[in-house]
């Protein structure tokens, strides 16, 4: 058998146990045939079990982080009378300091705004050097900035960004990945900036509005993102899953 | 994550309003599509049953109760994730029962012969070793998949870490469609293998 995505696709069926009982006839016999089947079968046994070992290792780890939420919830029940009476009369000066401070004052709940970005800013990956061949710009160039981009060297790429920015064919995806390179710098108002400057309607589009959120959560105008995340969630973009998240963060009641 | 996610959700655990089966159904696919504040109304919803009978019923320690209901909780998400259970006959908290139990039978099986070997041998290495070389084979994929170039790293682990469906990675990168993705995703796997071999007989 020679490479091909076919028969990937017949390996990885076997390791699903999805084949039918002729498919499976058929890829034992292989086995038996050919050796270099054999190996590559044995090889992509290895490699797909690490895969299905980590998934249940970061499950398990999602897990934990449940219970230890369960646990900073929890009250522990083990006060004496005493105890309950003191505890009492503290409790009972600061709901009236909160409900006193809530009369005179707007507060927010507090949103470690800081911490939720980090969470969940992630750079967007490069999908656009192999797809500007229609372009006039050297995709030399592109790819020379992108790769920039890709390690991380966001300097030097957002300098890059800046001289392609010209091409009026690519300026979206520039401002695009110049915003998120700003962003990964922690210079969220620039990048809110070049989000905005974007076409509302692009290839981009849903990209746009996840960083454009991620970006007003940077600045805690918080508001604003909460408008966006909505509308994420309204479009059903890929980002529909992580914007269902954020929002609840960004709304504790 | 919501606070009050218990009171949460278009999918949540109504025992009284909807038939078993349908009300499991709606659960199974809100699981397929990873989504989390039903696997954590779940977590939640069965947690402390699961904890006492394990504790109670089976002598076990209420930290070991934990981890293994973790472990119940692993095994019921993928097998419905990887569409090896599409459908459940009893009520999830029997399901994940039923996991637990053949968990603890395992796990009394397993310190059985851990003891007889040590007992024999008075050398625990082997066991050690067993694990060092499941953590060497995680660790080995796992960091070549980190070290793959993009979109080879973001299709890989969003397919087979988070779960994403083809459709939702291909409108995520743009991908005209879904068969020219599915070619793209084997060719990054090949190259992973590839990746982990070469890199697995140099470490030898």
């Amino acid at each position: 058998m020679k490479y091909n995505s076919k028969k990937m696709h017949f390996i990885e069926r076997y390791f699903n146990e999805d084949l039918s009982k002729e498919e499976l006839e058929f890829f034992e016999l292989e086995m038996q045939r050919d050796e270099e089947f054999k190996i590559e079968v044995t090889q992509y046994e290895y490699v797909f079990g690490g895969l299905k070992e980590a998934r249940a290792r970061k499950l398990k780890s999602d897990f934990k982080k449940i219970e230890d939420q369960l646990h900073s919830r929890r009250p522990k029940y083990n006060f004496s009378v005493a105890s309950i009476m003191r505890y009492g009369a503290v409790a009972t000066v600061a709901v009236l300091f909160t409900i006193a401070a809530f009369n005179f004052s707007n507060l927010e709940p507090v949103i470690e705004t800081e911490q939720v970005f980090s969470e969940y800013f992630r750079p967007y990956p490069n999908v656009i050097a192999p797809v500007t061949r229609t372009t006039e710009v050297d995709d030399s160039d592109l790819k020379h900035v992108m790769s920039f981009y890709d390690a991380k060297e966001y300097d030097a790429a957002i300098e890059g960004f800046d001289k392609l920015l010209a091409d009026v064919d690519l300026k979206n995806e520039m401002l695009f990945y110049k915003g998120v390179a700003l962003l990964a710098k922690g210079e969220a108002a620039e990048a809110r900036d070049h989000f905005e400057s974007m076409d509302q309607i692009n290839n981009f589009s849903n990209q746009r509005k996840w960083y454009l959120s991620l970006a007003l959560v940077q600045l805690n105008e918080i508001t604003d993102a909460k408008e966006l995340l909505n509308e994420i969630i309204r479009d059903k973009s890929y980002f529909m899953i992580y914007a269902k998240d954020l929002l609840e963060i960004l709304s504790p009641k | 994550m919501s606070k009050n996610v218990r009171y949460l959700t278009s999918y949540t655990i109504d025992k009284y309003n909807h038939s078993l089966i349908k009300n499991n159904r709606n659960i199974i696919k809100a699981i397929q599509q990873n989504d989390k504040r039903v696997i954590q109304e779940l977590y939640y919803d069965n947690r402390d049953y699961f904890l006492n009978w394990a504790s109670k019923e089976n002598h076990i320690s209420f930290e070991d109760a934990k981890d293994l209901y973790q472990d119940a909780m692993v095994v019921l998400i993928q097998k419905i994730q990887d569409r090896k259970v599409e459908r459940i006959f009893v009520s999830f908290r029997a399901y994940i029962f039923g996991l637990g139990r053949q968990l603890i039978r395992n796990k009394i099986k397993e310190e059985f012969k851990r003891d007889k070997r040590e007992g024999i041998f008075s050398d625990r290495s082997l066991l050690l070793g067993e694990n060092h070389t499941e953590d060497n084979r995680i660790g080995l994929v796992v960091s070549q998949l980190d070290s793959l170039p993009d979109p080879c790293r973001y299709i890989l682990t969003h397919f087979y870490l988070k779960n994403l469906t083809y459709e939702e990675i291909a409108v995520s990168l743009q991908y005209k469609s879904i068969n020219s993705l599915k070619v793209q995703k084997y060719r990054c796997l090949k190259y992973l293998k590839d990746r982990v071999f070469k890199n697995k007989v140099k470490n030898i």
